[in-house]
């Protein structure tokens, strides 16, 4: 049978932000369709929202979940630089510090027509560790920011 | 044509196996400094190299690097310049790195093979995304990469 994720050469975000929710809850994933269609939350060790970027040939599956951080910006640029200085040491993603002063954390799948199940495993569990690594390897650089 | 990596758990072996696939592909490489990366010469310098996995999951990670001219922006500045772009995009990553580089990272992740279009496809939608931002931030950067 086949279990792929299947998106051709259609380029409609939001149909694969559809589709992507059906086919990640058949495969066990506990999942949620946002209100407007353009997000998928899936919860694992931390909530993602994931949403598309297609063109034909190439997909990509863009990941993000967020810490909220202390609101008093009086130390943003603190937070910048911790940001920088964990993009500048991983390779797995990339970090920020957002609008709302939460730690932002972003990962890209690419891929071309189809996406399998095992490569979607793979790089989920990729992401989740990579999370917490990132978290463990700064736990104390982050907490002068955190609530 | 395919990258086959099945069973290398070695970044030396797997980036190896992958400039030797780049060349047979037709893309032009040269030595990197100093590790067991290379460098992809096309519309940018790309220094690739992979991250092998022993679970049959491989990272290709595309770096390019720029100089920065000293004094043009202070550390705060590149901090919170890097972490807006990084805020506004999602195709890839940017600090300022150790050595005080602007540094653009690109990932494709895949498990035991790469097949030459994806590969293909890849370096020219970060090709294509390099140029965007290179447009869109001119003024800042023009002034501030040496």
């Amino acid at each position: 049978m086949n279990m792929n994720f299947e998106l051709g050469d259609s380029d409609d975000d939001l149909a694969a932000v559809a589709s992507f929710h059906d086919w990640a809850q058949n495969l066990g994933y506990k999942t949620t369709l946002r209100p407007d269609g353009k997000m998928v939350g899936i919860r694992g060790r931390y909530g993602f929202d994931i949403h598309f970027r297609n063109s034909p040939g190439m997909k990509r599956l863009i990941m993000r979940c967020y810490f909220p951080s202390n609101p008093d910006r009086a130390d943003m640029p603190g937070r910048f630089a911790l940001a920088n200085q964990i993009n500048g040491t991983f390779n797995i993603g990339n970090f920020w510090f957002d609008g709302d002063a939460d730690f932002a954390c972003q990962f890209v799948l690419t891929f071309e027509e189809r996406l399998s199940p095992a490569l979607w495993r793979e790089y989920f569990s990729f992401c989740e560790a990579g999370v917490s690594q990132v978290i463990q390897q700064h736990a104390e650089d982050f907490r002068p920011f955190m609530k | 044509m395919n990258l086959d990596l099945i069973g290398i758990d070695d970044n030396e072996a797997a980036t190896r196996s992958l400039r030797e696939w780049c060349q047979q592909l037709g893309y032009r490489t040269k030595d990197a400094d100093g590790d067991v990366s290379f460098v992809v010469v096309g519309a940018r310098r790309w220094i690739i190299g992979i991250k092998a996995d022993r679970n049959s999951n491989h990272r290709l990670v595309a770096t390019c690097i720029f100089g920065t001219t000293p004094g043009y922006m202070s550390k705060e500045e590149w901090h919170k310049f890097c972490n807006d772009i990084n805020a506004r995009l999602n195709i890839g990553k940017f600090c300022l790195n150790n050595a005080d580089m602007f540094e653009i990272q690109f990932s494709l992740y895949f498990l035991e093979t790469l097949n030459p279009r994806l590969f293909r496809n890849f370096l020219a939608q970060i090709d294509d995304s390099m140029a965007h931002i290179l447009k869109e931030y001119r003024v800042v950067l023009e002034a501030a990469l040496e």
